[in-house]
């Protein structure tokens, strides 16, 4: 009886395996086959891919760009659409670091994990703004030893970022090699373009700036976009990053930015509205929410420069 | 003990160890809860309910390694045991991953989560009798044992993880015994689906099957279904609703075969990032009991009602308020009544794991 119990596990738990093999083989020859698939946590990031793989290539982010990144769920439709991708390209930084490993894991495919061939990390090429030196611990809040991980915001470093996306497609499609550089280019030439066009709009802005703080964010996730164009920020209502500020702070904050003519307190979409109205109460600075990534699902800022151009109206008309 | 001490040994030297283990993870956690019964006041007291220890990280190219150590109160003593020692593999075959060793069976909801990351303090009247009989409500945490559990994600347009364990099944729960070779190994099923309700926003559904005999030739049969939805507002989980059922099928050598059934039913509210409140209600019953001088069925249904509060300062930091008003009322012996206030304050220190869903 014992035996014969025995034997059917072991038969049903090679069955198993055997029938997933040939099942996933069957699915990974369908994919190669076709377009490229690579998902990307954020949209921007999607939509960088979008250009440089050109035709070869079908993009997609996990993420619409209303969430905050540094806080998800594995979702299981995550893993899903990740267990389909021929690569997956994160922002690195750490800033999906709470639920990207688990995804990864969970989608069981080589390729995709980190150190397989099919694994890019964006933020490994960009040059990280508030880079910490010394140890670092939580007392100093969520802090990101590798550096600030919101650099989509700056057209400069997308074109960084740009080129681990490249890499890892011609890894992925060495036969296409010629056509990825010259998307590679393209999206090149767009973020350089992009870059001169805002630059120029907030030409006004930038000449104010070299004199004195114009903005304030609520967390550090403009900073890229404030270091791209020169514009001074006052700093970060927070005290310690993702702690939400004291009321002490707030006045603090509030006070020494009215005196020092500020002129707009910024946050994310996801950014405490309590804590920005009650800045604003204080300081008589207004506070505008802006998205810090593509939104997917808005078609006024579906594409990077769309997104570029609504933070830059934003500053502008605060002045 | 031993353990303990080498593991404090890389928790104070967190440079030293880094640069001689490279990618290891260290990751502690203590739970230390307060009791504060209004029935029996013999365990009001502040103590520390657990205090684990684990590294993970990957041991090579294909392999990834874990070793969990927790201590906990055991009859009168606080001592330190093996709680997960497992080397998993999420790269060797496509769409699949296993482990190997020992750990807590990927069954249900509850089970595969650290106690000190469940949403309540205490486990429902249905976990603990089926996962860990003998133990307090309190103690109770989930079955573990040793070993090999497969995953496989299935090739489908949506997200469905079927997934095959056996394990050695000595002894079944949280045992501090190695008990006695059954005839047969315990072996159970997982499956889990997701449904997709708006963004941000989704029910994780599952279903759960076990079959183990134990050494003295009881069998036992656990059929198990739960849902979990969670809905996401930024940095606030707005939402969150848990629940499982379990039908347990018991048959001894000798004797009468017992069935018995419980469920409970967790919906949260966030009411930010930091602070939430929810509401459990726990229900369970034995369905053939019989009265013994006459054989006729016995009416028996235990409930709780468990309202909870939990602040957070960050993830790594939980304090957490509860009431448990629970009834077990069984036919002929009256109602048994116990009402405990209970505190809960949880940190983790280290490097703490991706979050599941």
């Amino acid at each position: 009886m014992r035996t014969s119990s025995n034997r059917i596990i072991v038969y049903l738990i090679s069955t198993g395996l055997l029938v997933a093999h040939l099942l996933t083989s069957t699915t990974q020859a369908a994919v190669t086959a076709g377009k490229l698939k690579v998902v990307t946590t954020l949209p921007d990031l999607a939509e960088a891919a979008r250009i440089i793989g050109g035709g070869e290539v079908e993009a997609i982010s996990l993420l619409e760009g209303t969430e905050d990144p540094h806080f998800l769920d594995a979702v299981p439709s995550f893993i899903r659409i990740v267990a389909n991708a021929d690569i997956v390209c994160v922002n690195g930084l750490e800033l999906e670091i709470g639920w990207i490993p688990k995804v990864l894991a969970k989608a069981s495919k080589e390729k995709i994990q980190p150190g397989g061939r099919g694994y890019c990390e964006s933020g490994r090429a960009v040059v990280p703004l508030d880079k910490r030196s010394g140890p670092v611990d939580r007392s100093m809040g969520d802090v990101h030893p590798a550096g600030n991980p919101h650099f989509t915001l700056s057209p400069k470093s997308l074109i960084l970022a740009a080129r681990e996306i490249t890499e890892a497609m011609i890894r992925a499609r060495p036969e296409s090699a010629a056509q990825f550089n010259e998307g590679r280019t393209k999206f090149e030439n767009q973020m350089t373009a992009l870059h001169s066009s805002v630059e120029a709009k907030l030409k006004s802005v930038i000449a104010i700036s070299k004199m004195r703080p114009v903005v304030i964010e609520y967390h550090k996730e403009f900073s890229y976009f404030f270091d791209a164009y020169g514009l001074r920020s006052f700093g970060a209502i927070e005290e310690k990053p993702g702690v939400p500020p004291s009321a002490a702070r707030l006045a603090e904050v509030a006070k020494a930015a009215k005196s020092s003519d500020v002129k707009l307190a910024i946050g994310a979409l996801f950014s405490p509205e309590r804590h920005l109205r009650k800045f604003t109460e204080i300081s008589d600075i207004p506070h505008a929410k802006l998205p810090t990534m593509v939104q997917t699902k808005n078609p006024d800022l579906d594409t990077i420069e769309k997104l570029q151009h609504h933070i830059a109206d934003a500053i502008l008309q605060s002045l | 003990m031993r353990f303990g001490l080498l593991l404090i040994f890389f928790l104070t030297a967190p440079a030293r160890a880094q640069s001689m283990l490279q990618n290891l993870n260290v990751s502690a956690a203590v739970d230390l809860v307060a009791p504060m019964s209004l029935d029996d006041d013999q365990t009001n007291k502040l103590s520390p309910r657990s205090a684990e220890v684990l590294l993970f990280g990957p041991i090579d190219d294909t392999f990834d390694g874990n070793l969990n150590i927790a201590g906990h109160s055991y009859d009168g003593k606080f001592q330190f045991d093996l709680h997960e020692a497992y080397f998993s593999s999420s790269k060797l075959i496509p769409q699949s991953r296993f482990r190997i060793g020992k750990f807590f069976l990927n069954i249900g909801r509850l089970n595969g989560v650290h106690q000190h990351d469940w949403p309540f303090i205490t486990a429902p009247k249905v976990h603990r009798e089926f996962f860990n009989p003998g133990n307090s409500a309190l103690q109770a945490e989930g079955a573990a044992d040793t070993g090999i559990e497969y995953t496989w994600l299935l090739p489908t347009d949506s997200f469905v993880d079927l997934t095959f364990g056996i394990t050695n099944g000595y002894c079944f729960g949280h045992c501090h015994v190695e008990g006695q070779r059954p005839p047969h190994p315990t072996a159970y099923l997982h499956a889990t689906t997701f449904v997709e309700a708006g963004h941000q926003s989704g029910v994780l559904l599952g279903a759960s099957f076990l079959k183990r005999e134990d050494s003295s030739h009881t069998k036992t049969e656990l059929y198990g279904i739960e849902a979990t939805w969670k809905a996401r507002e930024g940095k606030t989980l707005r939402w969150l609703l848990q629940s499982e059922v379990f039908l347990q099928s018991q048959s001894p050598a000798a004797g009468n075969r017992s069935e018995k059934i419980g469920f409970y039913v967790y919906p949260q509210y966030g009411f930010s990032d930091r602070f939430s409140g929810g509401l459990r209600i726990d229900g369970y019953s034995h369905l053939n009991l019989k009265f013994e001088s006459t054989g006729e069925k016995r009416s028996d249904f235990d409930y709780a009602v468990v309202p909870t509060l939990t602040y957070k300062t960050s993830e790594f930091a939980t304090v957490r308020l509860a009431y448990s008003h629970a009834v077990d009322t069984t036919q002929g012996s009256g109602d048994t009544r116990d009402r405990q206030f209970q505190l809960q304050f949880v940190y983790l220190l280290g490097a703490h794991p991706a979050h599941d869903f």
